[in-house]
């Protein structure tokens, strides 16, 4: 089946996420969704483009990006949390903890 | 086949609302429920497409880990909406800027680039022992894993610890006031000094 009419639905979600990190860009939680949204595209982009071509590495690397997404999401809330314990904040103007 | 499309069609559509749904929703909890939605809808994609495993990997690493952990963390840090959502606007110009830029940039990229016609490089015949004796979608996806690139395995293993240990050493929360056991120390103390004969 000819999946190419999906690609730019999946581009539109990838675009969607960037614009999500520059929108919220006073909230860390949201950002971290934000990322979450764009490495999902990217994600579903790398499967596709794995069918389209016929070429199973896609699939391989689609995992791969799916272990880093794992690993960023719960290093990012731990930071996250971290920082609401020393801050009572998750604001990111008060991300001034190494200024001074 | 158009039935089929359709469907997709409608699917990727949903998965895109959703996603805006995410970035515009008020209150975090909604945004992380949206998160959930777009999720599966993307897994429904690939399951359509016949990319089965990956659809259920996605299903449950995503929804199952990921946005389960987003939930705990909202609930935990009890955000207030209102803080968070003070000038929305402040960096939308600029914003707007670089994503016309990049979207932009992507569609003078994109048809240069796509326009190989794979279809034409595969012959067209079908060898029948090949189609009666293949391999599903797990099968061929585990021998190309396990044979050809089994340090990428190693090396997402690796980053999992690193993810784990990570975590735990940030997240670990020491108390002041608590007494505590240190093992060498008390390995090291002699039972003479210890023990006191009484007169």
């Amino acid at each position: 089946m000819d999946s190419r009419f999906i690609l730019p639905a999946i581009i539109f979600l990838f675009f969607i996420g960037i614009g999500g990190i520059i929108l919220n860009r006073r909230n860390l939680l949201l950002m971290l969704i934000s990322v979450e949204l764009i490495l999902l595209a990217v994600n579903i982009q790398l499967s596709l483009f794995a069918l389209i071509l016929d070429d199973l590495i896609g699939v391989i690397i689609a995992l791969l990006v799916l272990t880093v997404a794992a690993a960023e999401s719960a290093i990012g809330l731990a930071l996250l949390v971290v920082h609401y314990r020393i801050r009572g904040s998750i604001s990111t103007d008060l991300l001034r903890l190494l200024k001074n | 086949m158009l039935f089929q499309q359709s469907i997709l069609c409608f699917i990727a559509g949903l998965a895109c609302g959703a996603g805006f749904l995410v970035i515009s929703s008020k209150s975090p909890v909604h945004s992380v429920l949206s998160l959930i939605f777009s999720f599966v809808l993307c897994s429904f994609v690939l399951l359509t497409l016949e990319i089965d495993i990956l659809a259920l990997i996605f299903l449950i690493v995503y929804v199952g880990a990921i946005a389960i952990l987003f939930l705990f963390v909202v609930m935990i840090l009890n955000v207030k909406v209102a803080e968070a959502r003070a000038n929305l606007f402040q960096y939308f110009p600029l914003g707007f800027f670089l994503l016309s830029l990049l979207y932009f940039d992507l569609g003078l990229l994109m048809p240069a680039s796509f326009s190989v016609d794979v279809a034409h490089f595969i012959p067209f015949y079908l060898e029948w022992p090949k189609a009666v004796l293949s391999f599903g979608c797990l099968e061929s996806i585990g021998f190309l894993l396990y044979t050809y690139f089994p340090f990428y395995l190693i090396g997402a293993g690796l980053l999992l610890l690193l993810a784990i240990v990570g975590a735990i050493l940030l997240t670990l929360h020491r108390g002041v006031g608590v007494h505590r056991q240190e093992v060498s120390f008390q390995n090291r103390r002699d039972w003479v000094e210890v023990l006191h004969m009484v007169q």
